[in-house]
């Protein structure tokens, strides 16, 4: 241990200015003289700094921030200052500084949604371009999402003319894209600085960008932002490749762009998204017919004094005839060219490859007219005059939209969002389990009647009433239009009509209308003042135990009466947290553990303890009885010697008759769950994904059998698992809220799986919920004791009972605990015993319930059909 | 943004117990602004500290006082200790106990800050900082400010009021200690 010294810190100040090692060493030795203690400390200085290396250089994090210094770093721009805050300074003296490792060299541009850098990339020693999200841009979730969107589309297609995505930094602040760097100059900088171009580069860079297109579109993507900007021309050689796909996405991505809001470049826009309309491949189409008329003119198709007005001609007007503008222009590729531009998509050419390929046999005429036959003229559909009335129809109603729209310039008129006028949409419910969902608002009995401004056009509405759900057909919302829907309930039908129109029906599920198939609550029993992390019915079904757990539990394990619901005794307090406690097949026992690193053993009739074994594990997450009694499995966490930040999962097992433990093993990640199969010679254990999912073990020997696998991360981590009472299959509920069934003797794939919930989630609300992760997390599961269905539940706060052939929904109840941390059913199959009380789901954990165990008889039809009556144990411990 | 503007007026005009009120208040902010972050963020997301604490700046901070020299190291000084304590005590808690039941991450304490040492190294590191702010209070707070705020050097020099030359010796020094005293232990 070092201690302060202040001439030696002085004295090293000093020492390090000094270059040269010789005179660094003499100025010490004479500043220390004979103070030998004082030259240790600065040596012991000296030593450091040149060991230290990055130590403390870079923040904790190892990024530098992006806001602050008010004299940042700027870059002149046509379009404005562009701020370089988010480099780091350093790399070598050529570059501005770095963004990851990559070294800066220059800013080429400014993308739609940000600046593009050039840089090296030193481990591949190769040029990069680098694109950074614009930092106004960078708070803007939905704009970073947008962004990201663009790596990511683009990165799918692989192609000579689409620019090549090398990799995606979004942790970064702000996040950047790494792309091929193409030395060159954009399509609209040679016609800036050309003109019109040559007749054979047109049809050569127009073929290429057809060509790329193709590809894109045969991947599903429409770019929705072709022009010239966006195409990047290659210098030295006649290659160009498309790049932005900013706005590019999936045609079936209901994402991102509501309706009503325009994403696009105003001059190079299709009508069909000039008018917020839907779009698919054939609106690229109409740009690459933009594009090659700013190509073949020199100037673009359609021009005016603002954004609005060049809408207006996008949707409304005709370009001016090509060969006015350059008269060597031919008459067939001006009819190449508007055939692109129409404004119904279904009177263009429809595919890019067409387009690609009608360029390239002109292409092939031109340069060898002799041996390529000239290709068959394209026919124009529309007739001007013809259209001219269309126009008027049409701009009056543009008019209207745009007198009345709110525009928001992004980026200098890369980007605009129009707003059209709204209808309003009233929706009447009569019963108050349903609810309603339109343009992304929920409606239910209490929020019904009040006017939902929704954009105009078409709209369908999700009805959802427990487990059943369903969406209507499509209606039409005009501008200032008021249309009310009534969602009703009758005869077992749940129904939607719109002035007496039927829009949408759907039949209850039988089950939940006979009382008989229901889950009714027998009773609650109150005493934890936490959540309930783990509950247990005694065999004979008379007495529950409950443990109180992480997080905010009151870390009891409770003995209660069934039949009244009331506390027994508290067994045992296990610090902060409780997490597991089980009879013991006899039901005189009862085990329990929490956060110490012990397996308590209790005497269920006198409460005193039996035993307690001290496990090697940090805490004890689950516990298990053999079917004997003899033995019990503990499952924890063990932190591993050589990397104290990894954990591993660790199983122990107890023999109760010599006191002492059998054997441990240890999987990588951490183990959750575990039980014994019925026979008692096989154990299975499961916990956080790292390889296998499940790991069937030896009773005897704790030697691995078998390893059960999911492909990766797939299920999240599993959380418990049960094995049916005929020891052939596994239940198991995970963290992503799959219920999967796996067969033991067969593949180590789950044979049945299911997501519980998603099924109901829109896309966007899906999104939403992936970022608070877990909502549709399921958390418990158990067998009925006929192995033919299953109950689970989780954050979701509904107890669900499931077929085991297929697992559907038989039915389901919501759980006035909130979160259902784990469900135990009956050993005759007629009551279920939950518990929980607090959401995790959320960042914070939030208590969503009350901590009561809730007492449960569970449908006839489950525990009537059991094979063969379960016959309950003489309570002999009573 | 009240509050805290009000707090940077009364430093400014010669309160110095106000500065004890900043901390809680930074503190706060830095959570519910991370806990804001992660609800819009994709799933896995870390939360760069040192962006956090610029966000907060910002967000917090008018625009009249983001002027003052002054407003800036007080307010930075601050959140530089919030985020060291938030990190630490995360470690610590990562330390002494894993939560039974659930693997996910809740607070801003807890997972989500990413950080580029491990917890061990973390800890070191803050018992030799605390040593060091002992012994010179300056020090600690350049390297507070660089390393928990993310500062640049010379923004650094300048909110602490101290030339870049000063500031080049104290960091050197502050440096080359800390370092000795972890690598001793």
């Amino acid at each position: 241990m070092g201690h302060w010294n202040s001439a030696a810190n002085e004295l090293f100040v000093q020492a390090i200015e000094i270059e040269s090692r010789d005179h660094r060493r003499s100025f010490i030795e004479a500043a220390c003289g004979n103070d030998a203690g004082l030259r240790t400390d600065v040596e012991r200085l000296l030593k450091a700094h040149n060991d230290a290396g990055s130590f403390l250089e870079h923040p904790v994090d190892g990024i530098a921030p992006t806001i602050v210094t008010g004299q940042s770093e700027t870059v002149d721009d046509s379009e404005g200052k562009i701020s370089l805050d988010f480099l780091i300074p350093g790399g070598n003296s050529k570059c501005l500084g770095t963004l990851g490792f990559y070294e800066v060299i220059e800013v080429v541009g400014r993308g739609g949604m940000g600046v593009v850098l050039r840089a090296h990339d030193p481990k591949l020693n190769r040029m990069v371009a680098i694109k950074v999200i614009a930092p106004e841009l960078a708070a803007n979730a939905m704009a970073v999402k947008r962004f990201l969107r663009e790596a990511v589309a683009a990165a799918a297609v692989s192609h000579d003319h689409v620019v090549t995505i090398h990799a995606i930094d979004e942790g970064n602040r702000p996040p950047f894209i790494v792309m091929e760097y193409v030395a060159g100059e954009s399509l609209q900088q040679r016609i800036d600085r050309e003109g019109a171009l040559g007749l054979q580069e047109i049809l050569r860079i127009g073929m290429q960008i057809a060509a790329g297109l193709a590809a894109a579109h045969q991947r599903g993507l429409v770019h929705r932002d072709i022009k010239p900007a966006n195409i990047l021309v290659e210098s030295g050689i006649e290659r160009v490749k498309i790049t932005d796909f900013g706005l590019a996405r999936a045609v079936d991505d209901l994402g991102i762009t509501q309706a009503g809001q325009i994403a696009g470049t105003p001059q190079y826009m299709s009508p069909e998204q000039a008018q917020g309309q839907a779009v698919d491949s054939r609106t690229d189409l109409f740009s690459l017919g933009s594009a090659m008329y700013a190509m073949c003119g020199g100037r673009p198709a359609f021009c005016a004094d603002n954004s609005v007005a060049v809408l207006r001609c996008v949707c409304d007007e005709a370009p001016r005839p090509l060969h006015e503008l350059n008269s060597e222009i031919p008459e067939w590729l001006e009819s190449v060219v508007f055939k692109l531009l129409e404004k119904d998509p279904a009177n263009r050419i429809q595919t890019a490859d067409e387009v690609s390929e009608l360029l390239r046999q002109h292409l092939a005429h031109l340069q060898q007219p002799t041996t390529s036959p000239q290709p068959k003229p394209v026919v124009r559909q529309s007739q001007p005059m013809a259209r001219k009335e269309l126009v008027q129809r049409r701009w009056s109603l543009f008019t209207a939209a745009a007198a009345l729209s709110t525009f928001v310039m992004l980026a200098a008129g890369v980007m605009f969002l129009i707003r059209l006028p709204n209808g309003t949409v009233r929706i009447d419910i009569d019963d108050p389990q349903t609810t309603v969902e339109i343009a992304g608002t929920t409606i239910a009995v209490q929020n019904q009647g009040e006017p939902i401004s929704i954009t105009p056009g078409e709209h369908k509405l999700s009805v959802r009433r427990g487990e059943l759900s369903f969406e209507t057909e499509k209606f039409e919302v005009g501008r200032d239009e008021r249309i009310t829907i009534r969602v009703q309930l009758v005869d077992n039908k749940l129904a939607a009509m719109l002035d007496g129109k039927l829009l949408g029906e759907q039949s209850l599920l039988p089950l939940e209308t006979h009382a008989e198939n229901r889950i009714t609550l027998v009773r609650s029993f109150e005493g934890h003042s936490g959540p309930v992390k783990q509950v247990a019915f005694s065999p004979d079904g008379k007495l529950a135990l409950s443990a109180s757990g992480w997080p905010n539990g009151d870390g009891t394990i409770i003995l209660w009466d069934v039949a009244t619901g009331t506390e027994i005794r508290t067994l045992g307090f296990l610090g902060k947290s409780a997490f597991a406690v089980h009879f013991s097949p006899d039901g005189k026992l009862a085990a329990g553990s929490g956060i110490d690193p012990v397996v308590h053993i209790w005497d269920v009739t006198t409460g005193k303890e039996f035993a307690s074994y001290k496990t090697n594990t940090e805490l004890v997450e689950d516990l298990a009885f053999s079917p004997d009694g003899r033995y019990v499995l503990s499952i924890g966490h063990k932190r591993q010697a050589v990397s104290p930040n990894l954990e591993q999962g660790m199983a122990e097992l107890w023999d109760l008759e010599i006191g002492k433990s059998l054997w441990s093993m240890t999987t990588n990640g951490y183990l959750k769950t575990g039980e014994f199969l019925e026979d008692g010679n096989q154990i299975v254990v499961a916990g956080f994904q790292t390889g296998a999912a499940m790991h069937l073990l030896d009773r005897a020997t704790g030697r691995e059998l078998k390893q059960f696998k999911a492909r990766d991360g797939e299920l999240g981590d599993i959380e418990e698992l049960a094995v049916s009472p005929d020891g052939q299959l596994i239940a198991t509920a995970s963290k992503l809220g799959h219920v999967c069934i796996w067969q033991i003797d067969k593949s180590n794939q789950p044979v049945l799986r299911r997501k519980l919930t998603d099924v109901d989630l829109k896309v966007e609300a899906h999104a939403a919920l992936k970022s608070n992760q877990t909502r549709d997390s399921l958390l418990t599961v158990a067998f009925s004791p006929d192995g033919r269905w299953l109950l689970t539940g989780g954050y979701a706060a509904r107890l669900y009972i499931l077929d085991t052939t297929d697992l559907q929904t038989v039915t389901s109840i919501e759980h006035p605990a909130g979160t259902v941390w784990n469900v135990a059913c009956s050993a005759d199959g007629r009551m279920a015993l939950t518990a929980g009380g607090t959401d995790y789901a959320e960042i914070m954990p939030k208590r969503n319930g009350d901590y009561a165990l809730r007492l449960w008889r569970l449908p006839q039809t489950i525990w009537s059909q059991a094979v063969g009556p379960v016959s309950a144990r003489p309570p002999d411990q009573r | 943004m009240g509050e805290l503007t009000q707090i940077l007026s009364q430093i400014e005009n010669g309160d110095p117990s106000s500065a004890e009120l900043l901390l809680p208040l930074i503190y706060e902010e830095l959570r519910r602004l991370a806990a804001q972050r992660l609800t819009l963020e994709p799933a896995g997301q870390t939360l760069q500290a040192t962006a956090l604490v610029h966000e907060a700046y910002v967000r917090l901070v008018d625009s009249e006082h983001q002027q003052k020299w002054d407003s800036r190291g007080h307010f930075f000084a601050a959140a530089a200790e919030a985020i060291r304590r938030i990190l630490i005590e995360r470690a610590r808690r990562k330390q002494s106990y894993k939560h039974g039941g659930d693997r996910r991450p809740i607070e801003l304490d807890e997972v989500e800050l990413a950080v580029a040492l491990h917890d061990p190294q973390l800890l070191a590191m803050n018992e030799a900082l605390d040593e060091l702010e002992q012994h010179d209070p300056q020090a600690a707070q350049l390297v507070k400010l660089r390393f928990f705020a993310g500062f640049q050097h010379q923004e650094a020099a300048e909110v602490m009021g101290i030339t870049r030359r000063a500031a080049d010796r104290l960091w050197a020094t502050a440096r080359a200690w800390l370092y000795a005293q972890i690598s001793d232990e």
